[in-house]
């Protein structure tokens, strides 16, 4: 296991005389020059200012929702919980875009989950009196000593 | 000058530690293990110290080759790199953790589910490493979770050698970070005279943001300007959003402070306790140094030496008398 992949010991320091300033100034989504219009604009990821902004977050939203499709499901849920603030604010239509992305991959992934809990607690509750033999084969331990997968104890 | 404002919140490092004692609680007489035939303590030590010497030789190999990969522009190779060992640190090793805990605790999950979970957590932490649009809480859970993991496994070094190692990495870090031929210090003038940031596995504590307002007006050298502004009868308000930069915390330091309350784990819960308050003061005192000093400081080093002189005065002063003193009822 290198370490050296992570360069690591540095405890950066918080240079705060030149602090980054963020790329956008806050008062170019709102329009006009009014003052302090700018900080009461509406991010729509959950890390607000931080996070991505609208047009950037479109592409990262549909990207994630096409991706899910492959077996992913858990991007779904990522998606829902970064774009929070845009499933809660139904009135804001900046977000209009981004919408129903964000609504289909909570609804995909709701879907997911109750047939992913009804598959596992029918899988454990069920045992061998439901299946018979082919439980035996399907439970993971088994599989992993068939395999010789390593276990860490 | 300290601001006030950027409170680093590095509340992950106690969770590590906790998670990490309660998921893998110490097994002092495991009766699963083979007996090996004891050895001498020189033949011990001369078994650790080699052992020591070849890790942080390859440790010290593999940073320069990664400055010279750096230096050659390479980034985008070492972004990649770095994401594929996530994902195959987070498949592999924490795949065999999930398995060793299904059977252990013989828990009925079936393959494909358990497959499809692995791959999952994998891919998303795969995503998480570099990504702009993964949320910061969740990449900071998986720079923890990567943590435990490495951390987890390096326990199974046998004793002697995890100690000289602790030893002989913080005084490789010291070395690295402050000589200014160190590969460390080299790397980071690199990054900062590119202006860029060091493709790394860190961990970086939320950034604070705050509203900073600037009126246009002031850094026009003629006052005309002003005067002409203010009777046009608007004002130029710049409402910024200022950002300062998190605290920074490599991921390798946390790993080797998991492994050494790992390592103190498995004597006993004493141990851990010393140990754990020794790595917190420590960092704390790296913060305080930081503030001072405002540049890139080694993590390991103060840490790493007062966990280690707490664990073996714990384990050979305190616990002696501690436990003598409750068994005959003395004290405690």
């Amino acid at each position: 296991m290198e370490r050296g992949r992570e360069p690591d010991a540095d405890v950066e320091s918080q240079t705060v005389g030149s602090s980054n300033r963020l790329i956008r100034s806050a008062d170019t989504s709102g329009g006009g020059g009014t003052a302090g219009s700018g900080h009461s604009a509406v991010w729509p990821t959950v890390d607000g200012a931080l996070g991505l902004s609208e047009e950037r977050s479109l592409e990262y939203a549909r990207s994630f929702f096409l991706r899910g499709f492959c077996l992913l499901p858990f991007l779904w849920a990522v998606n829902c919980f970064y774009f929070w603030p845009v499933l809660r604010n139904r009135s804001c239509t900046s977000f209009d875009l981004i919408r129903p992305y964000v609504v289909r991959s909570a609804i995909c992934f709701l879907i997911f989950i109750i047939l992913l809990s009804s598959w596992v607690l029918t899988f454990a509750l069920g045992g061998e009196r439901l299946f018979g033999p082919v439980w035996k084969e399907l439970v993971m331990y088994n599989v992993a000593n068939k395999l010789g997968l390593p276990g860490w104890m | 000058m300290y601001a006030p404002r950027c409170r680093p919140r590095l509340r992950p490092l106690p969770a590590i530690i906790l998670l990490r004692f309660l998921f893998f609680p110490s097994h002092r007489r495991n009766p699963r293990l083979p007996r090996i035939p004891l050895r001498s303590p020189a033949e011990k030590l001369v078994g650790a110290l080699l052992n020591a010497a070849v890790f942080v030789a390859l440790v010290t190999a593999v940073t320069f080759l990664l400055v010279l990969l750096y230096y050659y522009n390479f980034t985008g190779f070492l972004k990649a790199y770095m994401r594929f060992s996530a994902f195959f640190v987070l498949a592999s090793m924490g795949g065999s953790i999930l398995i060793s805990f299904l059977r252990r605790f013989s828990l009925p999950l079936d393959a494909p589910s358990a497959l499809l979970l692995i791959f999952n957590f994998s891919v998303i932490g795969f995503l998480s490493v570099f990504s702009n649009a993964v949320p910061i809480l969740v990449r900071q859970s998986y720079m923890v979770a990567l943590a435990i993991i490495v951390a987890a496994w390096f326990t199974k070094l046998p004793e002697w050698t995890t100690w000289i190692l602790l030893v002989a990495l913080a005084i490789y870090d010291l070395a690295a970070v402050l000589c200014p031929r160190g590969p460390l210090r080299i790397l980071l003038n690199l990054a900062s005279s590119r202006d860029e940031e060091l493709p790394a596995l860190i961990y970086e504590s939320r950034p604070t943001i705050s509203l900073v307002s600037s009126e246009r007006g002031r850094d026009q050298p003629e006052s005309s300007w002003s005067d002409l502004s203010s009777s046009l009868g608007f004002s130029e308000q710049d409402n910024e959003l200022e950002s300062t930069r998190g605290i920074r915390l490599g991921l390798g330091d946390f790993i080797f402070y998991s492994v050494l309350v790992g390592r103190a784990a498995m004597y006993d819960l004493m141990t851990v306790y010393a140990c754990f308050i020794a790595i917190l003061s420590g960092l704390g005192f790296t913060l305080i140094l930081l503030s001072i000093y405002r540049h890139a400081l080694p993590a390991l080093p103060i840490s790493i030496t007062l966990g280690v002189v707490f664990y073996f005065l714990t384990r050979l002063v305190l616990e002696p008398f501690v436990v003598g003193a409750s068994m005959s009822l003395v004290m405690f």
